[in-house]
């Protein structure tokens, strides 16, 4: 699952922008698959049968939507301005450097700034916003610039793909390209129950893809397979962490976009326990995924959600590890036999 | 080889205040024939060339080290707590990675905090470096085993060339410098009355302290060191334009006639250069130099840089080339005197 995870945070796909992973994913599962294509938002729908069919209609989520910005004007000197895409830490962006999908290959960048000696007490303690930050990819003017970029492309802050120390994994994206992982992992396998799995589009910017494929989907049970903060780090108090690296998928019973269904709360944990696969519940009432679109349409859906623990998600620097792909990925495979019969 | 072989290979090698040791071993690859080093007590390395005792003498210098910083402590948890060697700009260390010089390199990262745990205002303003501390992934007991206080750490940015003439890397100051007097060195082979010695003065980002140690007999000494590029916001007087030449510095420490010789050189042969004025000390390594006993003839020539002092740093090619033909010129018409 790793090397599939590297291949996934190779491409950039910000919001909006995802053709690049889909094609990507689109290759790696449609030999698994019974039915794959893409609907007009761009999500990625692929319908697999298993040993047997559900009652219910069960669909599997994991968006490949990733923070970013998109260029938004180049100044004559040939400097690009940007706006964020997604919830994107604005104090990260000095001093980084950037990746944008150009005009025929990527160009790479920096976000430039001036450096604290030629700067007063204050301006150099005050937090540069986006709206006065430039990115230099070393153009000499607007032309010159515009060669290579166009007003409109996308582009991430960089962040390579490396190992990490205790078998952990640092890379920008993690956040979902595990839930991908994972999802293109159990469409390779054999399942206990036909699955709709679907990969999402524009996560980021309000859940937009889930609800579009969704809808038309209409599914009774859905599972998204997210990415949510694990705080298990420096001088945070343990009641604070959220969640825990290494200690397996996390399971919500509430978060801001979702209440999630009792009932598939209870057995994912019960399942975790009966098969030995380590589990924890999300100790916060914090962030949201599709599970806030999904369970809200034609008449409501069951809906829960199992994620992979990440440090420092949205920063380019993210940090998960491997162990924690595994656990998500053996929990909904044995989940399926459970949620059959629903 | 050219000057942006000599850049990459030099900018590979790490080499943050008070842990210059193994720098130079990695630049013997790097040296002209006929040259031979010495090393003093603080660290500094001489790179001498040309006729012992020979009747002119030119002393150029670089600063070899680079900002950074050092192990202070090791955390419960495993996080390591450090401080800063030299004058980071903390305001980019914010979700920075890291290469950690323990027993090993380790991968490590200055961790955001995400939003729900902040407090409203946080945004406001940039986290310090105390306040920072860095992931390595590994637990206390995996940590202790790799890396002790006293350990250094840098930020990690890989060489990245953004177009034939744009370099981007952390510790382009001063290896930038180092690069182009190895370049002018390579160039030096011929030398009949001129003997040249290369300074690779250690500490400077601690404050000119190799400098301050280093021995600094010759006619002529010539710093070449790092200065201001002109970006959005910045102050014009106190910036270089990029590429438009090498920064001559003009400073009371320095030699006037020096100085002027420099520009000669580059006004005769059609090279490109700005002028830096600094009404007072210089903040290079030529503070030092010139502080000689009985005083020295001095000078100072700069590349305009971007992003000083961030794991972004951004120079011109072009400048290097510029500061690399004024010394050779210099040197080569100094040698044609006898």
């Amino acid at each position: 699952m790793l090397k599939t995870l590297e291949k996934l945070c190779a491409p950039i796909a910000v919001s909006g922008d995802e053709k690049r992973l889909c094609s990507i994913i689109k290759n790696e599962v449609e030999p698994f698959c019974d039915k794959v294509y893409t609907d007009l938002a761009g999500n990625l729908i692929c319908q697999k049968r298993g040993k047997t069919a559900a009652k219910s209609k069960i669909m599997i989520a994991a968006h490949m939507d990733e923070v970013g910005f998109v260029i938004t004007s180049v100044t004559d000197d040939g400097l690009l301005k940007f706006a964020s895409v997604g919830g994107i830490d604005e104090r990260i962006f000095l001093g980084k450097k950037v990746c944008i999908c150009g005009k025929k290959e990527l160009v790479c960048g920096v976000i430039g700034t001036v450096p604290p000696h030629l700067l007063s007490k204050e301006r150099s303690s005050a937090v540069l916003k986006e709206d006065e930050l430039y990115i230099n990819i070393g153009a000499e003017s607007k032309e010159d610039a515009l060669l290579n970029v166009s007003l409109g492309d996308c582009g991430t802050l960089t962040g390579d793909f490396v190992n990490f120390g205790g078998g952990k994994i640092m890379s920008r994206a993690l956040d979902d390209r595990c839930g991908c992982a994972v999802l293109i992992k159990l469409l390779k396998s054999e399942l206990a129950c036909d699955i709709t799995a679907v990969f999402t589009v524009q996560e980021e910017i309000g859940l937009r893809g889930a609800q579009i494929a969704a809808s038309a989907i209409k599914p009774d049970i859905a599972i998204v397979i997210d990415s949510t903060t694990a705080c298990d780090v420096n001088d945070i108090p343990d009641e604070k962490t959220v969640c825990n690296l290494n200690k397996g998928g996390v399971v919500s019973f509430m978060d801001r976009g979702c209440a999630y269904d009792r009932e598939l709360f209870n057995l994912i944990l019960k399942t975790a326990e009966d098969n030995n696969i380590p589990a924890q519940v999300k100790r916060a009432v914090a962030g949201a995924n599709d599970s806030a679109s999904i369970h809200k349409i034609a008449g409501g859906v069951r809906t829960a959600a199992i994620s992979l623990p990440c440090r420092y998600i949205h920063s380019p620097n993210s940090v998960i590890a491997s162990e924690d792909l595994n656990s998500v990925y053996a929990l909904v495979l044995a989940l399926l036999p459970e949620i059959k019969e629903l | 080889m050219e000057l942006i072989e000599i850049l990459k290979a030099v900018c590979s090698e790490k080499a943050v205040s008070g842990n210059e040791n193994t720098f130079f071993g990695a630049l013997s690859a790097l040296l002209p024939k006929g040259s031979s080093t010495q090393r003093d007590k603080i660290g500094n390395t001489y790179i001498k060339l040309g006729p012992q005792g020979a009747e002119h003498s030119v002393l150029l210098d670089a600063h070899c080290d680079q900002i950074g910083f050092v192990v202070t402590d090791i955390c419960s948890n495993g996080f390591l707590k450090v401080a800063a060697v030299g004058g980071i700009d903390a305001r980019t260390l914010y979700g920075e990675r890291v290469e950690v010089f323990g027993k090993q390199t380790l991968n490590g990262v200055f961790g955001a905090i995400p939003p729900h745990l902040q407090k409203e205002g946080d945004r406001d303003k940039y986290v310090k470096t105390e306040d920072l501390a860095i992931d390595t992934g590994l637990s206390k007991d995996e940590v202790c085993a790799l890396v002790s206080r006293g350990d250094f750490v840098c930020v990690k940015s890989n060489f990245m060339l953004l177009n034939e003439n744009k370099v981007c890397s952390a510790g382009l100051d001063n290896k930038a410098g180092v690069a182009v007097l190895l370049y002018v060195l390579n160039k030096l082979t011929e030398l009949k009355n001129t003997e040249v010695t290369l300074l690779l003065s250690v500490q400077e980002e601690l404050g000119l302290r190799g400098a301050a140690a280093a021995e600094k007999a010759a006619d002529a000494i010539i710093c070449v060191d790092a200065s201001f590029a002109s970006y959005v916001g910045c102050p014009l007087e106190k910036t270089g334009k990029m590429a438009k030449g090498a920064m001559l510095g003009h400073s009371p420490v320095l030699s006037r006639s020096l100085t002027d010789a420099l520009e000669n050189i580059a006004v005769k042969n059609d090279i490109p250069l700005q002028h830096e004025i600094l009404p007072d000390l210089t903040g290079t390594n030529a503070d030092r130099l010139s502080l000689r006993a009985g005083g020295a003839n001095c000078a100072l020539i700069s590349f305009p840089l971007l992003n000083m002092h961030s794991a972004v740093e951004m120079l011109d090619l072009r400048d290097l080339y510029s500061i690399a033909d004024i010394i050779e010129g210099y040197i080569k018409e100094v040698d044609r005197v006898a």
